[in-house]
């Protein structure tokens, strides 16, 4: 029969490696802000590939000389990240002044350089959601609603009721193939964050139940050893 | 010997208890239509549309310390009331505010739609209270001081940046 200050012992080596992987994490996660660890994201396909992270679908529409595509939650302009958005993309339309993406819940207008200029709703001046965008022969900004057609303004703030024969709906394309894996490229690699991780790593969850369960029974080893060092600690100074 | 092991259990614990600390409050707090439609009782006038251009970016730049996202903002006006909707970064995704200001004094403040990891605290009446009544001094500055919620500085200072430029914008829209 094994005496308490040699369970101590062996708790105390079998008990190291957790330690160490717990502390030196749990020290790393302390400065989480200082180091951005949620700003930093994992880009290791192994580990992408681990946290099963697949391909993403794509939506393209072809403007005159560009590519709008969408995918996850990111917008692309020729395979290069533009903005976040979490809705789907309906369709694509390139005005004289504009880039307008038209999404279930707004259309995002973008200025021609693609930087962010409005995103209108139903709650700031968009006569109901779309469900297709176009452009009507003069070039302006055509909305399909759910019973009514929505010709706007030049600038996006004025609509009226379109008459007469709707245009032809903005429809998608294909991703050509080197876009589309510039762009699988990039969302792949923005959806796990470091601090993620780190987090996985620090519980076990990284290696799925067994590492959590693995984790935890550290978690009592090391309890163990505490209550184990203290007993062991009274007896020594009671002994004295 | 046995001070490490009483640190070990303490760290033990507090990293056990670490693995419940990601549970979060993000979400939609307030629609921002119901809030509108709540300033106005239901009658919400026309929206406004104002471009940040010019002076008028660069001071928004100064007290955002960047770029507004948008160029050009929507805003709703009944004679001296206007009604700001905002999104700030705290740390890594907007988090949306509604701003009622009136005679140049923030009148009722509500985040509305939060989207970061941490700092929900700032949802709370406790906290948005105390910009009730709050105006610009010097310009841009706030005329009090808001308290710190620990573990959500940079939430507030997104808050206090976005009351911040509502008094201006009102300001701006109302002296036109």
């Amino acid at each position: 029969m094994l005496k308490l200050h040699e369970w101590h012992r062996y708790i105390g080596i079998v008990s190291a490696f957790f330690v160490i992987v717990l502390s030196s994490t749990g020290l790393i996660l302390n400065y989480n802000d200082a180091l951005q660890l949620d700003e930093s994201h994992i880009a290791n396909q192994w580990l992408l590939d681990h946290y099963s992270i697949g391909e993403f679908p794509i939506t393209s529409y072809q403007l005159n000389d560009q590519l709008i595509s969408h995918s996850s939650q990111f917008v692309f302009i020729d395979g290069n990240y533009i903005l976040q958005t979490n809705n789907a993309l309906l369709g694509a339309i390139h005005t004289q002044e504009f880039i307008v993406l038209a999404t279930p819940m707004s259309l995002i207008i973008l200025d021609l350089e693609g930087n962010l200029v409005d995103e209108v709703s139903e709650l700031t001046g968009l006569p109901e959601a779309p469900l297709g965008i176009s452009k009507d022969p003069l070039g302006h900004p055509v909305l399909r609603g759910v019973n009514t057609y929505w010709k706007s303004s030049p600038e996006l703030s004025v609509w009226q009721p379109l008459k007469g024969p709707h245009p032809q709906w903005v429809a998608p394309i294909d991703t050509p193939e080197a876009i589309a894996q510039q762009i699988q490229d990039y969302v792949r690699s923005h959806e796990i964050t470091l601090e993620r991780m780190l987090l996985d790593l620090h519980s076990g969850r990284l290696f799925g139940d067994f590492g959590k369960n693995i984790m935890s029974l550290a978690a009592l080893l090391l309890i163990l050893l505490a209550v184990s060092g203290t007993i062991i600690w009274f007896r020594k100074s009671s002994t004295r | 010997m046995p001070y490490v092991n009483k640190t070990t259990l303490i760290f033990a614990l507090l990293v056990w208890l670490s693995g419940y600390s990601t549970v979060s409050a993000r979400g939609v707090y307030l629609e921002p239509v119901t809030f509108i439609n709540n300033v106005f009782s239901g009658q919400p006038p026309s929206p406004n549309k104002l471009t940040i251009k010019g002076e008028l970016a660069q001071d928004i730049k100064s007290i955002l310390e960047h770029r507004y996202k948008k160029i050009r903002l929507s805003y709703w006006q009944q004679q001296q009331r206007t009604v700001w909707i905002l999104e700030e970064i705290g740390k890594e995704r907007p988090i949306t505010a509604g701003f009622v200001v009136e005679n140049n004094k923030i009148q009722d403040f509500k985040v509305l739609v939060f989207r970061e990891s941490r700092g929900w605290e700032i949802r709370n009446e406790f906290f948005t209270r105390q910009f009730s009544g709050a105006t610009l001094v010097s310009n841009t500055r706030l005329d009090r001081r808001i308290d710190n919620i620990t573990g959500a500085t940079m939430s507030v200072n997104a808050m206090k940046k976005l009351s911040r430029m509502a008094l201006y914008l009102h300001n701006h829209v109302t002296t036109e």
